[in-house]
């Protein structure tokens, strides 16, 4: 792939990416290193692109096994990294905190294809290919996930429980 | 329950085919449609996330990505490699083909410089030195 495309790829992707693998880690430098590393492969054409799933869903199959290869058994708290330069609004900045705080809490299966969903857009059945799993299980991953978060995020549930 | 409840607006939430029924049968309930409630600020709080990146992250990016492509030889200097072979290719064929010709002309026998005729006649004897 030549660099024109490769650009247009990261314009629309890297920030899903960044945010996928940000959240996944809580750690910013894996974050960038791990998005650079996505296009130099796709530059590079290491990674063939397939054409039986969307390009998202390509590019974060690539993600995800450079963070599983580099980063496996990677402590999943969130890093005392400073957040402010990137968020004007304190509300905003209050709420990625209290994300990040819960997502660390939620085990790393489901996290990780609630992520997909969440922040990738992808389908059930993209996020079973990319994780080598059955959409069934993906279903039941990402519902998990979301009763796991609504019970750490959400007012009423912590009012409730 | 609650778990089915659950399952099915989760899935009702990311366009999964569900069944109405269970959906019905949830928001009917308080508690169904706080879980519905709950779901929509997960994903609230999640599109609020403008986590990105830091400023030094994009000329890095842009210096590998510059890096990384192979340097594509130019196209002045891909017509001219042509145009030298193609030469080389012509020049030897027309030596060979010289070469060739030369070698037939050479290997012709030559044009007859004078033409013996011999006539019929009677034998005669010669005395040796008389010839």
């Amino acid at each position: 792939m030549d660099t024109a495309n490769a650009a247009d790829l990261f314009q629309r992707h890297h920030l899903a990416l960044f945010r996928y693998v940000y959240r996944l880690t809580g750690r910013r430098d894996i974050a960038e290193d791990v998005v650079q590393d996505v296009f130099l492969r796709v530059v590079r054409g290491l990674n063939g692109y397939q054409t039986i799933g969307r390009e998202a869903a390509w590019l974060f199959t690539i993600a995800r096994r450079l963070l599983i290869d580099r980063h496996r058994g990677l402590d999943r708290r969130p890093s005392a990294v400073d957040d402010s330069a990137y968020m004007s609004v304190p509300a905003r900045q209050e709420a990625s905190t209290a994300l990040a705080e819960a997502l660390a809490l939620v085990p790393e299966v489901e996290c990780d294809a609630f992520l997909l969903r969440e922040v990738g857009g992808l389908s059930y059945d993209e996020i079973a290919l990319v994780c080598q799993t059955t959409p069934d299980s993906v279903r039941s991953r990402i519902y998990r996930a979301r009763v796991r978060l609504k019970a750490l995020l959400s007012p009423t549930a912590q009012v409730t429980s | 329950m609650n778990e089915r409840w659950n399952e099915t607006l989760s899935r009702l939430i990311d366009g999964d085919p569900i069944d109405p029924e269970i959906v019905a049968e949830a928001l009917e309930s308080p508690d169904g449609r706080r879980i519905l409630v709950d779901f929509a600020f997960v994903r609230a709080t999640l599109n609020l996330d403008t986590a990105g990146p830091s400023a030094a992250f994009y000329p890095r990016m842009q210096a590998s990505l510059a890096a990384a492509e192979p340097p594509r030889p130019r196209r002045t200097g891909d017509v001219s490699l042509r145009i030298v072979a193609v030469s080389a290719a012509a020049a030897l064929l027309l030596g060979i083909g010289i070469e060739s010709w030369r070698h037939q002309r050479t290997d012709a026998p030559p044009p007859a410089a004078r033409v013996l005729r011999f006539a019929p006649s009677e034998w005669t004897n010669v005395k040796a030195g008389d010839r």
